[in-house]
């Protein structure tokens, strides 16, 4: 069931004092200004209703993520990175995590963005973007938005999206994925762009890190696999 | 930032049409419903506030406008 923000219940309680406003004017007091006025309140609040909560079109959302992951790609090949990615979060923010060199399991305790050397190991840190997850309806945590949420409703980038989890393996499921599969460095590394979003929103909702292990075409959906890691 | 403008004039424009035609003494509903229409438009074609689909209420409005046309024009010609 779809849920009702703040602002379409604002916009549909003014509609309906607006028809309340209209009906007692117009057939009880006979007033046609009044009635007039009713259906000036109805239009204002169905106004309302009809307004965006997000701003930017999902299409924009899409081409910004798709632009992201050019350049990724295009640093992964020039750093001629072996590793896997760690999805993880700190605070509650999602953070992108490649070993350069190798693949790591071990996860260091913090990570300055960019390039950085813990414990040996070089590391890329990012903050994986998620345009359009700022203001989400309802929710007070601005990285809470489910893999489904994010990518089906939020953005449109595939007809569905799910995730299982077995032990320490977490598969996701996208079904007729609209963004660009990375043929490059990318899709060994993190995956393709909604296996890689698909591990920043995992990791963020069950509060676990997780490794890319592969990914998957098969009936037209993506199958990204992950393995669970503590920290 | 436009769509918060339009929802805030709007109203407004909405209330001053009907005080004003309320005090020239205007009682019919379809000269208040075809002014309010036209100051949808005007404000909507100015400010273009961002919609979430087709604008289906200018569409509504735009109905009962030709609505009450048409409803004058008849009365026009077979009185």
């Amino acid at each position: 069931m779809m849920m009702l923000s703040i602002k379409d219940a604002v916009g549909l309680g003014i509609a309906i004092a607006g028809l309340l406003l209209f009906l007692t004017s117009f057939l009880i007091v006979q007033s046609q200004p009044l009635a007039a006025m009713g259906i000036g309140v109805i239009v204002s609040g169905l106004s309302v209703v009809l307004t965006p909560l997000h701003v930017a079109p999902k299409r924009a959302l899409r081409e910004s993520l798709v632009v992201f992951s050019k350049n990724l790609d295009a640093i992964l090949e020039s750093l001629n990175v072996k590793g896997k990615a760690i999805y993880t979060w700190i605070n509650s923010k999602p953070l992108l995590m490649i070993p350069l060199r190798s693949r790591s399991v071990s996860i260091p305790p913090s990570c300055n963005l960019g390039l950085e050397v813990i414990g040996g190991e070089p590391y890329l840190c990012l903050e994986p973007p998620l345009p359009g997850a700022e203001v989400s309806e309802g929710k007070t945590d601005e990285h809470a938005l489910t893999l489904s949420e994010y990518l089906v409703e939020r953005i449109s980038a595939a007809a569905s999206a799910s995730y299982t989890r077995s032990g320490n393996v977490v598969v996701a499921t996208i079904s007729y994925p609209k963004l660009p599969l990375s043929p490059g460095r990318m899709s060994v590394a993190t995956g393709s762009l909604p296996s890689l979003l698909a591990g920043v929103l995992i990791s963020s909702e069950i509060r676990e890190s997780l490794v890319f292990l592969e990914e998957r075409f098969v009936n037209n959906s993506l199958i990204a696999t992950f393995e669970v890691i503590s920290k | 930032m436009r769509a918060l403008l339009f929802n805030a004039i709007l109203p407004l424009g909405y209330g001053l049409i009907v005080m004003g035609l309320s005090f020239l003494g205007e009682s019919r509903l379809d000269v208040y419903l075809s002014l309010l229409t036209l100051w949808y438009f005007v404000l909507y074609l100015i400010i273009r506030p961002p919609r979430r689909t087709y604008d289906l209420l200018g569409l509504g409005l735009l109905a009962m406008f030709f609505y009450f046309v048409t409803l004058r024009i008849l009365s026009i010609i077979f009185t």
